[in-house]
């Protein structure tokens, strides 16, 4: 009897087997897979811009009873506000964190960031010096913590034009990358514009100079990493050299 | 790159981790949301859906456990779930249109391929059966895998695994092919 159950279930599990090869090795779901993280990336935000957006408005006006004035302005996962308050409320900074900058090699910036650092590839960029830059750290109520995370500088040639690509995971989490300025939105006369456009397939925010070139220009990935390009000034750069460096990005 | 080094990437927001994943487990977790849907698309959708899952609680991923047993209890979760509001919807749709239909000759001729008919024979048996008879026959996992998947007693493995076997052999039976002389007197395949 105990034979016949084992031969009874050894028939079962090739008929199951038989079955499962429905489902051949070359099934392929990463395409569906992307997609939907990338879905589920957007659909938060959307959400979370409202609220985050409304709760950065309120805490600006009400933190320290400081008369602030709180100006929003988006499209798609960007969030720029400008504020006519200072940028580290009411913190003190403990260290010059710019002026801490240490020159390094590529591979101890990556590791020191804890990130993998995005590098201009495949265009006559030539990566002239790497640099980390350790958090700022501030004090708040006596209470000592780091404001943001350490940073990668990454400094270019590109031909003629001199570039900084800054790189450093967003300290807010997941969300819209949110653009706080210390100054008011600029008017039509300002010799410099920030704006939130299209470039090479996603919403950028682009600082253009009073002739129109670009002279700054960031995001954030899906990897949460807010990624800065500054071009030296005065020389900018146009849309087309733009969209190619950062499609060169990886 | 290991399960491990995928996970501590994707919790670092590296999309490499989730590629590497997907990589590795997309095609027993189709195999497993398959045979317990029947539906290679829904399987498609529900194990695109586990791995997004996968995406957002790695966070609860307990790292010292390993990963398969983890996401395959996503998949099947979400797969018996499916199949068990497909087959209530199913049994009011068959109230509805009444049980009159009567089969045309080529479908009978195609119910004659053996394929079909271990595919005809699964579908009939509860999810939770067809769960466990692929973790335990397809994935070649033991009972107390199964049993830690399923988040089940060991013992409620065994009754879903006899009365699967069972009610799928029944159905063969009914379907009287020539599958079922093997499958009942343990000729081979």
């Amino acid at each position: 009897m105990e034979g016949s159950y084992d031969h009874q279930e050894a028939a079962i599990r090739a008929l199951v087997q038989v079955d499962s090869l429905a489902i051949d090795s070359t099934v392929d779901v990463s395409h569906a897979v992307r997609d939907r993280v990338a879905r589920s990336l957007t659909r938060p935000w959307r959400y979370r811009y409202g609220v985050a957006f409304v709760t950065a408005i309120l805490v600006a006006i009400t933190v320290g009873g400081v008369t602030a004035i709180a100006v929003g302005s988006a499209s798609g996962l960007i969030q720029i506000q400008w504020l006519r308050v200072p940028l580290l409320g009411q913190g003190k900074p403990l260290s010059a964190s710019v002026q801490n900058r240490e020159v390094t090699s590529l591979a101890d910036a990556q590791t020191r960031v804890g990130f993998p650092v995005e590098v201009i590839s495949g265009i006559e960029a030539h990566l002239d010096r790497v640099e980390y830059q350790p958090p700022l750290m501030m004090e708040v109520n006596g209470q000592v913590a780091p404001h943001n995370t350490g940073a990668v500088v990454l400094y270019y040639t590109l031909g003629p034009t001199r570039l900084q690509v800054v790189e450093q995971l967003d300290s807010a989490g997941p969300g819209p990358l949110h653009v706080v300025l210390k100054s008011p939105p600029p008017s039509a006369e300002d010799a410099s514009s920030i704006g939130v456009e299209p470039v090479a397939g996603a919403d950028r925010v682009v600082t253009r100079s009073s002739r129109g070139q670009i002279v700054a220009l960031e995001w954030k990935t899906l990897a949460n990493v807010i990624i800065t390009i500054n071009v030296e000034p005065p020389v900018g750069i146009d849309s087309s050299t733009a969209a190619s460096l950062i499609l060169h990005l990886g | 790159m290991t399960d491990t080094e995928a996970i501590d990437a994707l919790r670092r927001g590296d999309s490499e981790g989730m590629e590497a994943l997907v990589a590795r487990y997309q095609t027993r977790a189709m195999r497993l949301a398959y045979q317990i849907t029947r539906d290679r698309a829904m399987a498609e959708d529900l194990v695109a859906d586990a791995f997004l899952a996968v995406y957002s609680n790695v966070g609860r991923q307990d790292p010292s456990r390993p990963f398969e047993p983890w996401f395959l209890r996503i998949v099947a979760n979400r797969a018996i779930s499916y199949a068990r509001r497909r087959a209530r919807f199913q049994q009011l749709a068959h109230l509805l249109q009444g049980n009159d239909r009567s089969e045309a000759p080529d479908e009978l001729a195609e119910r004659r391929d053996i394929g079909r008919e271990v595919a005809d024979a699964l579908t009939r048996i509860p999810p939770a059966e067809r769960a466990a008879l692929s973790l335990r026959y397809a994935m070649d996992l033991d009972e107390r895998s199964v049993a830690e998947i399923m988040q089940k007693p060991i013992g409620t493995v065994k009754t879903l695994l006899h009365r699967g076997r069972h009610r799928l052999q029944r159905q063969l039976l009914a379907a009287g092919g020539g599958i079922v002389a093997m499958s009942t007197t343990g000729g081979k395949l």
